[in-house]
């Protein structure tokens, strides 16, 4: 450990930066286009008509340039699937489509698939950086997708050993980056080669990604300073290996229009949920995103440590760091907390629960029959909040309000505004019943995981996931284990009522 | 901040061996650090009653805050000795319940294992008053010890102590000069100097190296934990206790060191030091979070320019400021 630690030191004073830039033009040609037919669709108003296409070209796109390699379509199932079926769609929809912009898909179209399947100068660039002993070899820019792994993307371009960022252990001698190396300056990616823990880092980029190292400044605590900061240990980049050059006579592309893809969480998630997330513009919080094998997105929070369980001889139920996930991990989340209005009803019978939760029902009812009227937007412009968080508070499950305040103009709004201090203590009691509640209830489950039989194992294991509900009643609470496919991206930010939750990705338009 | 390390002390440091190898530079400028802000502690504890906040950017947070305390240690050494007094050592023994289980050194030089023994309360004899023990095997034997020298009873569940002449020999090397009692009042000493809130396992791990210098034998090697002591000089405080807050509260160290970023949300409203040092370590993906949130506290910085801190050391980085809270 203190020798490792030595070592990272040690490459501080001393680290290489070696770039490997390779020339491909019908790449590049092909991004310029994309390009020109984002910019045509905004222009005719008809980007929402073309959403399929352009979101499948740039999504492979994002793919091919972060990740320079061999990428053949018909290599993948998934992937080869869906070209053909945006194709065959295509041919239905492009009589419809404006011109340029029809055509600007057609061609694009026409084009994937000659680039794919043709010989291109990846194959070369691969081959000229294997003379190198790659002691720790690769490690891949993670894209979305075609259920495209660090595996299978191995098996697609022959090479082993495509590792994870959080699977490299450190310090290492040398490490190749795919993908330009701005793009590990997005979000929280520079962790992975600023620390840094190789003597040697290189990076494998297509020429017209651009291959500028990113500035320090985004890694600095040299806040008072930030336009010029430097890095705090020699940080040159010692070669530049152009391989394959043909002549090239323009500028680096503007690759932003692409590389922001995986990034945009918010788009992602207001996609999934069809929710409006401007209401929590400023409260999100940093999660890191797993995705399941059965393509769901579950945000875990960031600072958490969700409980991991661990199949083999013994199961046994460990606290991880949402950090420390990596696939194959089985992470268990609360899917439902169950009803504590109905526990409630069914444990306390005082005539002061009764008439509290009378009285809760009653300002319930009256909200319902209210959005029942179709004057939702009246409430809205009563409460100040959004039309989802009203319908919630209506039903049984919801408490009600987050803050007072709204809740006071709720009540008033309904007309009766004389019992908000004891309704509002009953929400605030319901509350404090439920978190007691809910803390029991996982004691509960997490012990019904722990007594898994081969059975259940079995299920887990074939299907990604399984579900236990409380004394195995589907109307009570539930726990779900839920085995990680992938970490799709670090420090996303994410509204805390989507954290621990299974996010369906099947509505996505992948923006 | 100037220069603050004595010639001994950087002696010490340059000659310090860690599991019998000179230890390399980057252990020996952490350690400096802390040494440089035990001057802080030590003369400027409380500037305007203001926090100084040290944030310190590294490749990589292992042994970070271990060798940092190290040096908080070293430079702090001559308070900590201070700081023991050997009649409030005796009143705490006289008031523990009769009967209860302590450990008692046989030899004044605290060399070998500590026995167990029944507090048998106090005894007067000569008009001296002395505290009864007796051995357990042997129940109708007592020792009688005096309130000077009552340093050689400890409570049962305190921190083990190997071997006083060790300790000497540290003092003796980072002092240039050393006795016993110097010795007996470093390690006896309980008020707690740094916190380090972390995973404490790691960090427990990290206390177990053991160091020397070239020219010393097996037999005078000393475990870092002997230096740093964790459970009475050094607090290791977990980041998912809620009981963190009370030991803070509790103990009040003058420093307090967060690993995390979860640990600096967490605690760092709790409670309110003298020094408030960050360590943000590049390797952890939630690094740029860790970021983030330092620029926000440093941003309600207040106006008083605080000392700058520097580290020397490729990779490394450091920023300094004041808070009020």
């Amino acid at each position: 450990m203190l020798k490792n630690t030595t070592a990272l030191y040690k490459n501080c004073e001393s680290s290489r930066i070696i770039i490997h830039s390779v020339s491909n033009p019908a790449l590049k040609k092909l991004c310029s286009r994309a390009i020109t037919l984002k910019r045509t669709a905004e222009d005719l108003e008809i980007v929402e008509q073309l959403l399929p296409w352009i979101s499948f070209i740039r999504r492979l796109l994002f793919a091919w340039n972060t990740t320079p390699l061999p990428f053949d379509l018909s290599k993948s199932v998934d992937l080869e699937s869906e070209y053909e079926k945006l194709t065959n769609l295509w041919e239905q929809k492009k009589s419809f489509i404006q011109e340029p912009a029809g055509s600007q898909v057609s061609d694009l179209l026409l084009k994937i698939g000659e680039i794919s399947s043709s010989d291109s100068s990846l194959q070369q660039a691969y081959s000229k950086l294997q003379y190198d002993p790659f002691e720790n070899p690769f490690v891949c820019q993670k894209y979305w997708g075609w259920g495209i792994d660090n595996l299978r993307l191995g098996e697609i371009c022959g090479i082993p050993g495509i590792k994870h960022s959080g699977q490299i252990e450190s310090p290492s001698s040398k490490a190749c980056f795919f993908g330009s190396p701005r793009i590990y300056d997005l979000k929280s990616q520079s962790f992975i080669w600023t620390a840094p823990r190789f003597e040697e880092v290189h990076f494998l980029a297509y020429e017209h990604v651009g291959i500028i190292i990113p500035r320090w400044t985004h890694n600095s605590i040299n806040f008072a300073n930030e336009e010029n900061c430097e890095c705090p240990w020699p940080q040159n980049v010692e070669s530049n290996n152009l391989i394959c050059a043909e002549d090239v006579d323009e500028e680096p592309l503007d690759i932003g229009v692409i590389e922001y893809f995986p990034h945009d969480i918010d788009e992602l998630v207001k996609s999934l949920n069809h929710q409006d997330c401007e209401s929590s513009e400023g409260h999100e919080v940093s999660c890191v995103l797993l995705l399941s094998e059965n393509h769901e997105v579950i945000p875990i929070r960031q600072q958490s440590d969700p409980d991991c369980l661990l199949l083999g001889s013994r199961l046994k139920i460990d606290r991880k760091d949402a950090d420390e996930i990596l696939p194959g991990d089985i992470i268990l989340i609360r899917s439902s907390s169950g009803e504590t209005l109905k526990e409630v009803e069914m444990t306390q019978k005082s005539d002061e629960w009764n008439d509290a939760l009378r009285q809760h029902k009653g300002w319930k009812d009256a909200l319902s029959s209210v959005l029942n009227l179709g004057l939702v937007s009246e409430v809205r412009g009563a409460v100040g909040q959004t039309a989802n968080n009203i319908r919630n508070w209506a039903k049984p499950q919801h408490h009600g309000p987050e803050s007072k305040q709204t809740f006071i103009e709720l009540m008033n709004y309904l007309g009766i505004g004389e019992e908000i201090e004891s309704a509002w203590r009953t929400i605030q009691a319901l509350r404090g019943y439920g978190h007691s509640l809910g803390t029991d209830t996982s004691e509960s489950l997490r012990a019904t995981f722990l007594n898994l039989d081969n059975n259940d194992q079995k299920e887990l294991k074939a299907k990604g996931m399984i579900v236990k509900y409380l004394h195995g009643d589907h109307d009570a609470a539930s726990m779900t284990a839920i085995i990680v496919k992938e970490v799709i991206s670090y420090s996303a930010k994410m509204r805390p009522s989507l954290i621990n939750r299974q996010l369906t990705s099947d509505k996505s338009l992948w923006l | 901040m100037t220069p603050v390390i004595s010639p001994s002390e950087k002696t010490f440091l340059e000659e310090l061996t860690i599991n019998k190898v000179l230890a390399p530079k980057w252990v020996q400028e952490v350690a400096k650090l802390g040494i440089r802000l035990s001057d802080f502690i030590n003369h400027n504890p409380s500037h305007n009653r203001l926090t100084l906040n040290l944030a310190v950017s590294l490749p990589s947070r292992a042994y970070a805050s271990t060798f940092i305390n190290l040096g908080l240690q070293i430079g702090h050494r001559e308070a900590i000795i201070n700081s023991f007094d050997e009649i409030a050592h005796f009143n705490r023994i006289v008031k523990l319940p009769e009967d209860s289980v302590v450990r008692f050194y046989e030899t004044p030089t605290l060399n070998h294992n500590a026995k167990k023994r029944i507090l048998k309360g106090l005894v007067e004899e000569n008009g001296e008053q002395m505290i009864s023990l007796q051995d357990n095997k042997k129940p109708n034997s007592r020792d009688l010890v005096k309130a000077k020298g009552c340093y050689r009873i400890i409570q049962d569940e305190e921190q083990r102590i190997t071997s006083l002449t060790k300790i000497k020999n540290f003092l003796e090397r980072v002092n240039g000069q050393a006795n016993m009692r110097d010795a007996i009042s470093f390690t006896l000493s309980s008020s707690p100097l740094t916190s380090i809130i972390g995973k404490n396992k790691i960090i427990d791990e990290e206390n177990k190296l053991s160091l020397g210098h070239p020219d010393s034998d097996t037999n005078s090697q000393y475990i870092l934990n002997e230096i740093t002591r964790l459970g009475s000089q050094t607090l290791l405080l977990s980041n998912l206790r809620d009981e963190t807050c009370d030991a803070l509260q509790r103990s009040k160290p003058p420093v307090v060191i967060y690993e995390s970023l979860s640990a600096a949300i967490k605690y760092k409203d709790a409670y309110t030091p003298d020094l408030r040092v960050f360590i943000l370590d590049r390797r952890s993906p939630s690094s740029t979070d860790y970021r983030s949130a330092l620029k926000s506290i440093y941003l309600s910085r207040e106006a008083d320019p605080a000392p700058k801190i520097d580290i020397l050391l490729p990779g490394a980085e450091t920023i300094s400021f004041y808070s009020a809270f």
